[in-house]
């Protein structure tokens, strides 16, 4: 055991050398070709088309305004379009498993995002607030981050992704505790035109997309989009299952995965319409919730769909008005083959519906303040949950509940010296069932040389108990509610410091957190049953390194490094699924000039603790994808191969799965077919 | 373990041809990434190429394209790098000005996201002088600045305001004309 964890961290270390190695011997021949020695590149040679090419940062999550990376409050990674294309993103989970200290977890229903060393098993992605631009994702019944493929919008639809760390309850209110991440969408004038999509995969994998896309006038266009996926999914073995009972541990047929989405974006002058709607059904292999190992009966259906409204008005001199609103719906239902025996359908079914409305002004005062006030409604009007048995009928579960929200922030950046920023915020909420509170933030942003940027970073988040954790019981037959819970907060600090030197950014962070009351679930010593409880605090203390390049077009480069370490202040012992160490590579380069270029991903993730102690050994996976240049007729082809070395490895899990890790796949394929007209 | 030892193995051997594939083809760069008021400052060196000033106010023997920055901003020690340079034979002057009395001799003037409030004063100024606008704000170009910077997928792009510059008498190529989003007044 301990070989073993000595043996993985070697292998950490390894793969980390392997990959810095590589980065030098890929890139600075780069650098080599793009500036000989002595010589500065003069941008004002190249041509406006080679101009046009060079990408610059800014971010709008951290502030709910645009900005630049360097000058927001936060520690911000941006994943763009074109590195969907280079490294073959399926999901989002694709594209976050490859973000500084981020690590997904998969229990072959939902993926889990995990940051800074925290994922708890059982939870739905409820402490990292997911937007799409700025319209909040996460659901009002468990809070739930769809990060897989029950995410409401299909990827290609994506132009970046900001991932924002640290808390941002300050500006969002509850769920924004680790960090938000927010999904800013392909606009009209990106598409231009029609565009259609296939692939085919592993698994009898296949799915489709059309887009259609056009900037009519200036002041008018029109993105509309839809998305069809099914997949049979791969047969799988349980030891845990293996009895004549339990069909010998095989679970053949009962992975599947189905979706649908539509996604439509209209803009007119100052208005923009959005909407979309997700339904999803994904088989449930593992035989979770006491359900029939392998019984094709039992799957989850998760539906979202959202539409939105807003106004956005910039007036003459330096300030600008945003007016929101917003309705939104979510429902899911499960289906679960339950053993009594007979064997009877159980249903557990939950409903969430609610609208709502934002305001938001931003206003340059006395030149060197730059601020910014909103106030935010949002009404749960439906919050229901159900679980009953089809036939003979048994209800366990009616909870109709109902809720509101109310929150108001300021912020203001107060440019001291040209070269040092000051960045405060605060924000107030109110929700039903709980006292008003404030989460404040602040930052001090300092630039002492050209291009060398500090920031010294405090900020407060909160989240409260949703109705799954504080309402739901099955009839007290495995999980019973806590209406008593207290919502959870944390305080953290963080240093950052960014250096751009030529072609390079370097990243160092250094964060610790401090969590109370935290929420989890755990087995009620008297009942036996299942039970959301305030019970642990947390802390947590790590660094990250990261270092980027971008030479020429398509020749990027980022290797990065996370150390956490958290501990649970009552046991002193450390979190579940939450490794100390995260290597992360992704380099992209042509193969042959405008035909033909390549995405590598290198991904490490350390040794993590299962629910029951066990270790789920650490793992190294690497994606390779070949991209194609203009083919005849603008057709784009993409091939990947994910998990190239077919690596067995297994993620930890919840209480609500008999086995303490689940394996995940290994070597599949993708291709992709892609045409303009 | 053996069977972990040969994974490693192949994984450095991936590793190390990926590298020496990096290294061969890597074609060499056209451009580097930089910061975005550099690569502005290129597009204004740029755009003298492809404009023609209206008769009499520029290149009448004089030899300079006087360059201007109105108020203040971050491509201040950018636009100062452009010094001396020399394009179509004549060579780049960078003048600060303050306020709008300050610009006469300006072929060209940026006018900085500061100075967003006193716009128009700046554009009634610059009437019939044969001054070349740039802005970098959201809207500029609508109010009748000549050329605007915007971004987009984090690359730069600019728009034109084709009344704005018919009104001031300039001629734009239409190879420039070509990669500019067409915009006309508000």
């Amino acid at each position: 055991m301990n070989l073993d964890r000595l043996h993985d961290t070697t292998r950490g270390i390894f793969v980390f050398f392997a990959g810095v190695v590589f980065f030098c011997f890929a890139a600075l021949p780069a650098i080599a070709r793009v500036m000989p020695a002595g010589i500065t590149e003069d941008l004002t040679e190249l041509p406006l088309e080679a101009l046009m090419e060079i990408e610059v940062d800014t971010v709008y999550g951290a502030a709910k305004r645009e900005q630049k990376v360097t000058e927001a409050l936060s520690s911000v990674s941006i994943i763009t379009a074109a590195d969907i294309r280079r490294y073959g993103y399926r999901t989002l989970a694709d594209i976050l498993k490859s973000v500084r200290g981020f690590y997904v977890t998969y229990d072959r229903n939902y993926h889990y995002v995990g940051t800074r060393g925290f994922s708890r098993p059982g939870d739905y992605n409820t402490r990292v607030l997911l937007l799409v631009d700025g319209h909040r994702i996460n659901n009002n019944i468990y809070d739930t981050a769809a990060i897989g493929t029950e995410f409401i919008l299909d990827v290609d639809l994506i132009d970046r992704v900001e991932v924002v760390r640290g808390p941002g309850s300050s500006l969002y209110g509850s769920n924004a505790f680790f960090g938000v991440i927010n999904v800013i969408t392909k606009k009209a004038q990106a598409v231009k035109g029609m565009e259609v999509s296939a692939e085919a995969g592993s698994f009898d994998t296949y799915k489709g997309r059309a887009t259609f896309g056009k900037q009519f006038r200036d002041d008018f266009g029109v993105l509309l989009s839809g998305s069809y996926y099914r997949s049979k999914g791969p047969g799988l073995y349980f030891k845990e299952y293996d009895g004549p009972a339990t069909n010998n541990g095989d679970s053949d047929n009962a992975d599947a995965d189905r979706h649908g989405s539509v996604f439509a974006n209209v803009q007119f002058r100052d208005l923009t319409f959005q909407g979309g709607y997700v339904s999803r059904t994904k088989g449930i292999s593992t035989g979770a919730w006491n359900a029939v190992l392998g019984d094709d009966g039992t799957d989850t259906t998760d539906a979202q769909g959202y539409a939105d409204l807003r106004y956005r008005k910039a007036f003459d001199d330096d300030h600008d008005l945003m007016l929101r609103f917003f309705y939104d719906y979510y429902r899911y239902d499960g289906s679960y083959m339950i053993n009594y025996p007979p064997v009877i359908l159980n249903r557990d079914v939950a409903i969430g519906k609610l609208w709502g409305g934002e305001v938001l002004y931003n206003r340059k005062v006395f030149e060197r303040h730059k601020m910014s006030v909103g106030l935010e409604y949002q009404d749960n009007f439906v919050q229901t949950q159900r679980n009953c048995d089809e036939s003979p009928y048994a209800s366990y579960l009616n909870e109709q509940r109902g809720s509101y929200t109310f929150g108001a922030h300021f912020q203001d950046e107060f440019t001291i010296l040209d070269n040092l920023i000051l960045n405060a915020g605060a924000r107030y909420d109110h929700y039903k069932d709980f006292r008003g509170r404030i989460n404040p933030r602040a930052g001090l942003i300092y630039s002492p040389f050209d291009g060398t940027t500090l920031k010294f970073l405090y900020g407060e988040a909160f989240r409260i108990p949703n109705t799954y954790e504080r309402f739901y019981n099955d009839g007290n037959i495995a999980q019973q509610a806590n209406p008593d819970l207290d919502p959870e907060t944390i305080g953290t600090y963080e240093i950052v410091l960014e250096q751009y030197i030529k072609n390079f950014r370097f990243t160092v962070s250094g964060f610790y957190y401090d969590m109370k009351n935290l929420i989890t679930q755990i087995t009620d010593p008297v009942s036996g049953l299942l039970v959301f409880r305030n019970a642990d605090d947390v802390t947590g203390k790590g660094f990250e390194l990261e270092l980027e390049g971008k030479w020429a077009k398509e020749v990027t480069s980022r290797i990065s490094y996370s150390f956490t370490e958290t501990k649970d202040k009552e046991t002193g012992t450390s979190l579940t699924n939450s490794p100390k160490h995260l290597v992360k590579l992704n380099t992209s380069f042509p193969l042959i000039r405008d035909k033909l270029s390549t995405g590598i991903e290198v991904q490490y993730t350390g040794p993590r603790k299962t629910i029951n102690g066990s270790d789920a050994g650490g793992f190294l996976v690497a994606n390779l994808t070949f991209n194609s240049g203009k083919l005849f007729n603008d057709t784009v082809v993409s091939a990947s191969v994910y998990n190239l070395f077919d690596q067995k490895y297994s993620d930890p899990v919840s209480k609500d799965i008999i086995q303490n890790a689940i394996e995940q796949d290994g070597r599949t394929f993708r291709l992709k077919f892609t045409y303009r007209f | 373990m053996v069977k972990k030892k040969r994974k490693i193995f192949f994984i450095a051997l991936f590793f190390l041809f990926a590298s020496l594939s990096a290294s061969i083809f890597s074609v060499c760069g056209e451009e580097k990434t930089v910061s975005e008021y550099e690569v502005k400052a290129a597009f204004l060196y740029n755009f003298v190429k492809f404009i023609d000033w209206p008769d009499g106010s520029q290149g009448e023997g004089k030899g300079v394209v006087n360059v201007c920055m109105f108020g203040s901003g971050p491509i201040d020690s950018e636009l100062a790098k452009l010094k001396d340079k020399v394009v179509k034979g004549m060579r780049f002057v960078v003048k600060y000005t303050r306020s709008t009395e300050e610009f006469r001799g300006c072929h060209m003037l940026f006018v900085c996201n500061s100075e967003k409030g006193r716009l128009r004063e700046a554009l009634k100024a610059v009437k019939r002088k044969g001054i070349l606008t740039v802005g970098d704000t959201e809207g500029f170009a609508q109010k009748g600045v000549i050329i605007n910077f915007y971004l987009e997928d984090k690359k730069i792009r600019f728009e034109i305001n084709l009344d704005a510059a018919r009104e001031a008498r300039f001629s734009i190529s239409s190879q420039l004309l070509r990669l500019a989003r067409i915009v006309k007044d508000e």
